[in-house]
């Protein structure tokens, strides 16, 4: 078993890598280099499918877990590309010329998606949701993972002192010391900043905004880093020049493969998803259902999250085929879920303009 | 009074090549003197020695008895006009001229002055607010000439500078740079390819050829006994026989040519009987003896020979003569009224006098 | 009459298959210029009916302007650093022998080949905490505590001159390789030092190819956001970071248009005192004359 997730690990993650990389020239040029259209040309009978993620290891799980297995079942030539966002989809719906039948969606992507209409809404008479995690379940997109921002630290570089088991304790710079890192953007960082305040995590939404800034002011001038992308906070963590940071727990699993001692504090997570969606007005979307219907089952979510990454299944009953031990390490582990709080796409669809300016605005004065 | 400048065997190598090789010269004030020699002979290298963009490798440059072997340019105070003129493009031609002046910290309207006069003396008033670009090739060989002698250079230093000029021009501005420099009683070193732009300008000519002198002297003596081969065949035209020591008789010497022609030329004491020379002679010392011709009967080289081609050059014709024993040598004869009608194919005899052979190692 | 007609069918057919040369010119400049600009213009003004609200809400937001005037120091000040440092090199390569100067030249173009991001990170690993600079400084008991080289303006600063020294060098190095080098002999030999010899003639004549540089990279400068992103700290914020939030995850492309039009007007006042000063032909490499 051991064994079995040290070859999963090996593989390097880039998913989200997109994230500070998209809309500048080496942003495509990075993009275009893993997009590499991947096709796959099993016989085409049952049509063709364009399916659209984020590269990388993930979209080699889905890849080997899904899209493959998908093709050869109904004879469907699969045309994959990477690198996805809400604004390529609306450029597509916009122009009524389709790229992509399915797509992988960020909640923030997913909700401002919904917000403005571009997005196909989720059959469910062929789209069968007995298991589904019902925070996974949208109007028009239906979770595929779920993953984890939390707190995260280099057990090496703390040495003999005790880390931190909260955000109380990052938020608490005297007794637990040590360079810090979180991330550059509002979400998350102001629920963050709500717990360490002694918000319950019930309570956290809807953002008491004053609150979060005023507790986000305390720790302003201690986070030495403020890191963009998902490389960026595992080498931070990596190189001790955090020994502490927001960081996504794939990414975390991924270096603690490579032997890097990482750890992660589930308590304070903030749990969110990937979806599956479909662009408006889609030709195709009853193939894309149906892919959507194939990709979100118990035996598939259950092989791809065994054997391939480690993320949480959406599909409650998938945790039948992962064995106890691998459970363990995914953010949807019973034991792991409910030290965590999830994500509120709906707060945040509305929200997301106004609290980023406030954000930029606080973190330049 | 001593030399005001000197060069003591001075030596500047590239890599490998010997740019210049053991070189000594020393020029007197208000001298004139070309360096003079094919391209890759050593003249620029030496030129850029005494002006100091190069350091010797070896030996010594004395200015007024001064060792300036290794001061920087900028502290010579010597002139240098080059050849493609190097204005300063983003400078009018007052600031040009001024430059020198600015640099030596002259006073505001004394420079203003210099730089009036020196216009003046090249000719050119008014022309201070233009820039470069918008002159002619020639108006900008007179500004450098300008911004070199306004600071009042011990020495001018002149660098092919009439080299982009048309013939017409280069005529009359050899004449105005030499006026100047007479009128200035400056020393001028002039590096120069052409030696008809030598021989009319320099008072003294050092001819060089791979990096050394091989003959300093005034342009009549350069031309009149060349010192050897080299410089015979660079300066004007020769016709040259090769040959043996025969013998040596009083002030001359006999030199039978490979193909057994015995000629007599000015005495030579530079080698033994049996050693082989060559013999130099002038297309224009060569006569076309006739009959009646009085003043040859004293002309003992005298051969016989035919006129295989005529080539008129203007002012002279060139008959191009093969003597009896297979050697072919051009007669140079000015053109007038009393020449005679000669036809290719005719029977001529041309001799010349001893002294007008010049036999070279 | 009939040689007179000939003549002007003959102009007719070749200013006809002259326009049919510039075609493709024409094209490109269409569609890659003047109908992307034209249609974020648009974007920014009609939202559907024609509405100033989106350059309102800039100069009513201060983030904005504030983050516009943070991108223009940073620009300045790395285009300046790029200058220090580029300068030199462009000085030394006009005067290295030809081996050595292609030897430079092929790195400084081979440069271009890496990728920003491996760049980027390079710097990581040299500037941080316990990167090499604070190794071998501490080892050499030169300072107790590592210095904070990273994350902050000075780590900006040598990532974007970094990236931005090649282009300096080039229009800089060809604007040099055009200038005759007997100039600085003759000012030396007209009684100029060497200072002086640089400061009069020299650096002048360099002008254009500094103020190509200098334009080039600045208006570089304006659009980037990767480095200032990973190698600055929290107050190295970009317009070019907000446009695309804007436009990405947003998706108030109206807005996105807006910003992205200030900032294009930005630069081109930028570019018109460039023009005003130094002459927008000089960008070519041709010394004006």
């Amino acid at each position: 078993m051991k064994k079995k997730k040290e070859t999963q690990n090996k593989k390097g993650m880039t998913r989200r890598e997109f994230i500070v990389t998209t809309g500048a020239a080496t942003g495509a040029a990075l993009v275009t280099a893993s997009v590499g259209p991947f096709v796959h040309t099993t016989m085409a009978k049952g049509g063709t499918l364009k399916v659209c993620s984020y590269g990388g290891s993930y979209q080699e799980s889905q890849r080997k877990a899904l899209i493959q297995p998908f093709a050869d079942k109904f004879g469907v030539k699969i045309i994959e590309a990477s690198g996805p966002d809400i604004a390529k989809v609306k450029a597509q719906v916009d122009a009524k010329s389709y790229e992509w039948d399915v797509v992988d969606l960020e909640t923030r992507h997913v909700a401002r998606g919904e917000l403005e209409n571009l997005l196909e809404p989720i059959d469910t008479s062929v789209v069968n949701l007995e298991g589904i995690d019902k925070k996974a379940i949208r109007k028009a997109a239906i979770g595929n993972i779920f993953w984890t921002t939390s707190l995260a630290y280099n057990k090496k570089a703390l040495g003999d002192k005790k880390p931190c088991s909260s955000w109380a304790d990052f938020w608490d710079v005297k007794n637990f010391p040590g360079p810090r890192a979180l991330q550059d953007q509002a979400p998350f960082n102001l629920e963050f900043a709500l717990l360490a305040d002694g918000v319950p995590m019930d309570k956290v939404y809807p953002i008491h905004v004053e609150r979060a800034f005023k507790k986000m002011d305390a720790i302003k001038d201690q986070i030495t880093v403020w890191w963009k992308n998902g490389a960026q906070q595992i080498q931070l963590l990596t190189s001790a020049e955090a020994h502490y940071a927001s960081a996504w727990n794939g990414r975390v699993n991924v270096a603690q493969g490579k032997g890097v001692p990482l750890e992660i504090v589930w308590e304070g997570g903030c749990l969110d998803l990937d979806w599956w969606a479909i662009p408006k007005g889609n030709p195709n979307r009853e193939l894309a259902m149906k892919f959507i219907n194939f990709a979100i089952s118990a035996e598939r979510q259950g092989e791809q999250m065994q054997k391939f990454i480690a993320y949480g299944p959406t599909n409650l009953k998938a945790f039948n085929y992962i064995t106890p031990e691998r459970a363990k390490e995914l953010p949807s582990y019973p034991e792991n879920l409910k030290k965590q709080f999830a994500h509120d796409a709906d707060y945040w669809g509305p929200n997301l303009a106004p609290l980023t300016e406030k954000w930029k605005t606080w973190l330049i004065s | 009074m001593g030399h005001q400048l000197e060069l003591i065997n001075v030596s500047k190598l590239f890599g490998d090549v010997r740019a210049v090789d053991n070189v000594s010269l020393s020029i007197q004030h208000g001298e004139f003197l070309t360096l003079l020699g094919p391209s890759g002979s050593g003249k620029t290298t030496s030129l850029n020695m005494i002006a100091g963009f190069e350091i010797p490798d070896r030996g010594e440059i004395l200015l007024e008895n001064d060792d300036i072997t290794t001061v920087a340019p900028n502290n010579r105070g010597i002139g240098m006009v080059f050849q493609n003129y190097a204005l300063f493009p983003h400078m009018t031609v007052s600031d040009n001229i001024a430059f020198p002046l600015k640099m030596r910290k002259t006073p505001g309207n004394k420079i203003h002055r210099a730089v009036t006069e020196a216009l003046e003396l090249v000719k050119l008033p008014g022309f201070e607010s233009r820039y470069p670009h918008q002159l002619s090739g020639g108006q900008q060989q007179r500004i450098a000439l300008a911004r070199a002698i306004v600071f009042k250079p011990k020495i001018l230093l002149m660098d092919e500078p009439l080299g982009a000029l048309d013939k017409k021009l280069r005529d009359h501005m050899r004449l105005e740079i030499k006026h100047l420099q007479e009128s200035l009683d400056i020393t001028v070193i002039y590096v120069t390819h052409d030696q008809e732009e030598a021989l009319t300008m320099s008072d003294r000519i050092a001819i060089m050829n791979e990096g050394k002198i091989v003959q300093l002297d005034t342009p009549v003596a350069l031309y009149e006994t060349p010192a050897n081969l080299f410089v015979a065949d660079f300066i004007g035209e020769s016709n040259f026989l090769k040959g043996q020591i025969a013998e040596t008789n009083g002030d001359r010497t006999a030199v039978e040519t490979e193909e057994g022609l015995k000629v007599w030329v000015a005495k030579f004491n530079q080698a033994d009987a049996g050693e082989e020379v060559s013999v130099a002679i002038r297309p224009e010392k060569i006569q076309i003896l006739t009959a009646d011709a009085d003043d040859s009967n004293d002309i003992i080289n005298r051969f016989s020979g035919r006129i295989e081609e005529i080539v008129y050059v203007g002012e002279a014709r060139i008959y191009r003569v093969s003597l009896a024993a297979g050697i072919i040598v051009d007669v140079k004869v000015q053109s007038g009224p009393s020449v005679q009608n000669f036809k290719i194919g005719g029977d001529i005899t041309i001799g010349w006098r001893t002294r007008h052979g010049i036999a070279l190692k | 009459m009939h040689y007179k007609s000939t003549t002007s069918s003959l102009w007719h057919r070749q200013s006809f298959r002259q326009l049919i040369l510039v075609i493709p010119a024409l094209l490109a400049l269409f569609l890659l210029f003047i109908y992307p600009i034209s249609s974020i213009l648009i974007k920014s003004l009609f939202s559907p009916d024609f509405t100033l609200k989106h350059y309102l809400y800039f100069f009513e937001t201060p983030l904005y302007s504030r983050v516009l005037w943070i991108t223009f120091q940073i620009s300045v000040l790395s285009t300046l650093s790029a200058l220090i440092v580029g300068y030199p090199i462009a000085y030394v390569l006009r005067r290295a022998k030809p081996g050595i100067r292609n030897f430079f030249l092929l790195a400084i173009t081979l440069s271009f080949m890496i990728s920003l991001l491996v760049r980027n990170y390079s710097w990581i690993i040299v500037l941080q905490r316990s990167g090499v600079v604070n190794t071998v400084l501490t080892y050499l008991g030169l300072v107790d505590s590592p210095f904070k080289l990273l994350h902050n303006k000075f780590g900006v600063m040598v990532g974007m001159t970094h990236i931005f020294v090649p282009y300096i060098v080039f229009p800089i190095y060809s604007v040099m390789m055009g200038i005759d080098l007997n100039l600085e002999k003759a000012a030396q030999n007209l009684g100029a030092t060497r200072w002086q010899t640089f400061w009069r003639v020299s650096f002048p004549l360099s002008l254009p190819g500094i103020g190509a540089g200098a334009l080039l990279v600045f208006i570089m400068a304006l659009g980037f956001f990767i480095t200032p992103a990973l190698l600055g700290g929290r107050k190295e914020q970009m317009i070019s970071n907000l446009i695309q939030i804007q436009v990405v995850d947003l998706l108030n492309w109206p807005f996105a248009s807006a910003l992205s039009v200030i900032l294009l007007l930005a630069t081109l006042v930028v570019f018109a005192i460039y023009n005003r000063y130094l002459g927008v032909e000089r960008l070519w490499g041709g010394l004006k004359t």
